[in-house]
């Protein structure tokens, strides 16, 4: 599914070069739930942005189905981002003003359906997230733990090839975070979706078939390649 | 109130007293008799020594009192009377050419005009509110009762009385018989005024010839002065208006940009579109244009009412006439006339509907801002901005 081959993401910061993302190797394949851990700075957040089509490399490739993404256009992006990919970020970034059911609505917006049908598949979601009686409260009504529920419901909304969740856990205490982490790997494994989890978090990386760690933007094992791995396993 | 002085003349007059004197009683005449015998024995005995061996009531008992001839003045009390005064200007009519005159039919506010030949009057509105007249009572002057038959406004630029009536009675009532001081010229045209002004003053060299120009000059400059304040503070008000309302709309779009950023790179990374981004922002920005247009008129005219009551009523005022055409009374502006203008500042349909017009361009225009940066905006850009 994933194809990284020497993907490089440089930022510019004042007079110096930083490598965010430096020469990185990698292979994801489809239905794997991968972690990403690393200290901070370590470039977790910059190698996921690259992989959900946020950002391009600044030299080498990130395949997607054998599409280079750096070369898409931006509508191009957008409607892989529409379609294939899912976020779920450790804010959560729900629109305040919006309703729980409002919020996974607009995940659903840009994607060509009626009204009612987007509602009620919205409203299936909440449901199936334990969120079904709080469908009509605003993201302030809502505990950390709620808000987040109602972000991979919104995440779920159309159906992603693959979930890239920054950090989902950060601004949840362990007992609810782990409910999260459950909720996303039930998920991901009953659709059969690929998981990209970046995370401080050793215990979400037990929820992952492969952890991935980085360090000032490279890869510091060689778990470039799930070797023995096979879709049945991740189903 | 002159002094009241009364004079009294008194003649010269003479008293004369008479007393009756008790008589002498035993003891008195031993007192006497010893008296006596010791002046004779001194050889020394005349009335003098004989009368002051009298007891005191026997010395003097008679005297004369003469008051001399004199005149005594004294001021008075005033005597008290029921006769009442009161003062009023008084303006002759003829009632057979009423087509000009210091008051004619088109100035009646009430009743009727005064008719050829009959004891009536027209009251000044004032006047007659003032001293509680009305139609058909009667008003007296000098014992000639005339009934009130019209109520009159007099014209602000214009020679106007308190009471109007028939030339010929008032000249009979002020014993001028055949007298007028003003007479009313009516020019065909505007541009006639000036030289048959020159005529009648060649004619007339004593005469004080007024147009009626000078004396719409002395209001209408109070008018036009009060109505030129009115235009600016219009302008000023409407432009303040204008100002509310965009400022409003600018201040609320500022505030919404400021948290569209977190949400737009949100959308963008859940794959809206940049297109469906800019319509989103669009719409939203033109419904706050909207609404704060609606809310700018809506203060701004709450605004305009509340400094419109704060300010005070402007008066134009033409002073009262002096010279020759007060002598009579007649004709002379003899009260100040005066207008009161209130200034009306209000926010007319068209300037509400430009104000909203405009707070909608601005809505747009600070939307366009906000959807041009939404398009532009990079999603991890966005989304490091939340971090």
């Amino acid at each position: 599914m994933y194809e990284l081959r020497e993907a490089t993401r440089l930022y510019r910061q004042g007079p110096s070069v930083i490598a965010a993302v430096d020469h990185v190797d990698l292979s994801i394949h489809q239905g794997e739930f991968v972690a990403v851990t690393g200290p901070s700075g370590s470039g977790k957040s910059t190698l996921l942005s690259l992989l959900g089509g946020l950002d391009r490399t600044s030299s080498g490739q990130v395949l997607f189905d054998a599409l280079d993404l750096a070369r898409l256009s931006d509508r191009e992006l957008t409607d892989l981002r529409r379609h294939a990919f899912g976020f779920i970020f450790q804010q959560f970034n729900l629109i305040p003003t919006l309703t729980a059911l409002e919020n996974v609505e607009a995940g659903m917006a840009p994607i060509r359906m009626k009204s009612r049908s987007r509602r009620d598949a919205a409203r299936q979601l909440l449901d199936e997230v334990g969120l079904g009686s709080r469908t009509r409260h605003l993201p302030s009504q809502l505990s950390g733990g709620e808000q987040q529920r109602v972000a991979i419901a919104r995440a779920l909304a159309k159906n992603p090839s693959v979930l890239l969740a920054d950090e989902p856990t950060g601004n949840l205490d362990s007992r609810i975070g782990a409910e999260i982490l459950e909720l996303i790997a039930l998920f991901s494994e009953r659709r059969g979706q690929t998981v990209v989890l970046v995370t401080h978090d050793r215990e979400a990386s037990r929820y992952a078939r492969r952890t991935i760690r980085l360090r000032d933007g490279r890869l510091l094992d060689r778990a470039r390649v799930a070797p023995d791995f096979s879709p049945a396993l991740a189903l | 109130m002159p002094k009241i002085v009364a004079q009294l003349q008194q003649a010269a007059r003479t008293f004369t007293v008479q007393q009756s004197v008790a008589p002498l009683t035993a003891a008195e005449q031993s007192q006497i008799q010893t008296c006596v015998q010791a002046a004779q024995q001194s050889g020394h005995i005349d009335d003098a020594t004989f009368t002051k061996c009298l007891p005191e009531r026997f010395r003097s008992t008679s005297f004369t009192v003469t008051i001399p001839a004199q005149t005594i003045q004294q001021v008075v009390n005033p005597p008290q009377t029921d006769i009442r005064s009161t003062s009023f200007t008084i303006g002759g009519v003829d009632p057979a050419q009423n087509a000009i005159g210091i008051v004619t039919p088109a100035q009646v506010t009430a009743g009727r005009f005064l008719e050829p030949g009959l004891p009536e009057a027209l009251l000044a509105e004032g006047y007659a509110q003032q001293h509680h007249l009305a139609l058909g009572q009667d008003f007296v002057i000098n014992g000639t009762r005339l009934t009130v038959v019209g109520l009159v406004k007099p014209p602000l630029a214009g020679q106007a009385a308190d009471v109007y009536v028939p030339l010929p009675d008032l000249q009979k009532l002020s014993d001028r018989s055949g007298l007028v001081n003003v007479v009313l010229v009516r020019a065909a045209s505007a541009g006639d005024v000036p030289r048959i002004s020159a005529e009648i003053h060649a004619a007339f060299p004593d005469a004080q010839v007024t147009a009626s120009t000078d004396i719409a000059a002395q209001v209408s400059g109070s008018l036009v002065d009060a109505r030129n304040l009115v235009d600016r503070t219009g302008r000023w008000l409407a432009a303040i208006v204008l100002v509310a309302t965009t400022s409003i709309t600018c201040m609320l779009m500022l505030a919404a940009v400021g948290r569209r950023v977190r949400e737009l790179g949100t959308l963008r990374a859940i794959g809206w579109s940049s297109a469906l981004i800019v319509r989103q922002v669009m719409g939203e920005s033109l419904v706050i244009g909207l609404l704060g247009g609606i809310f700018g008129v809506a203060l701004a005219v709450g605004v305009l009412d509340a400094v419109v009551q704060m300010l005070p009523p402007l008066q134009a005022v033409a002073p009262p006439s002096s010279g020759a055409s007060a002598l009579f009374g007649m004709g002379a502006i003899t009260h100040p006339l005066s207008q009161t203008i209130r200034l009306q500042a209000s926010a007319s349909p068209t300037i509400a509907g430009i104000a909203v017009l405009l707070a909608l361009l601005g809505g747009l225009l600070a939307g366009g801002g906000a959807a041009a940066r939404a398009a532009r905006l990079r999603p991890s850009d966005a989304l490091r901005e939340l971090g």
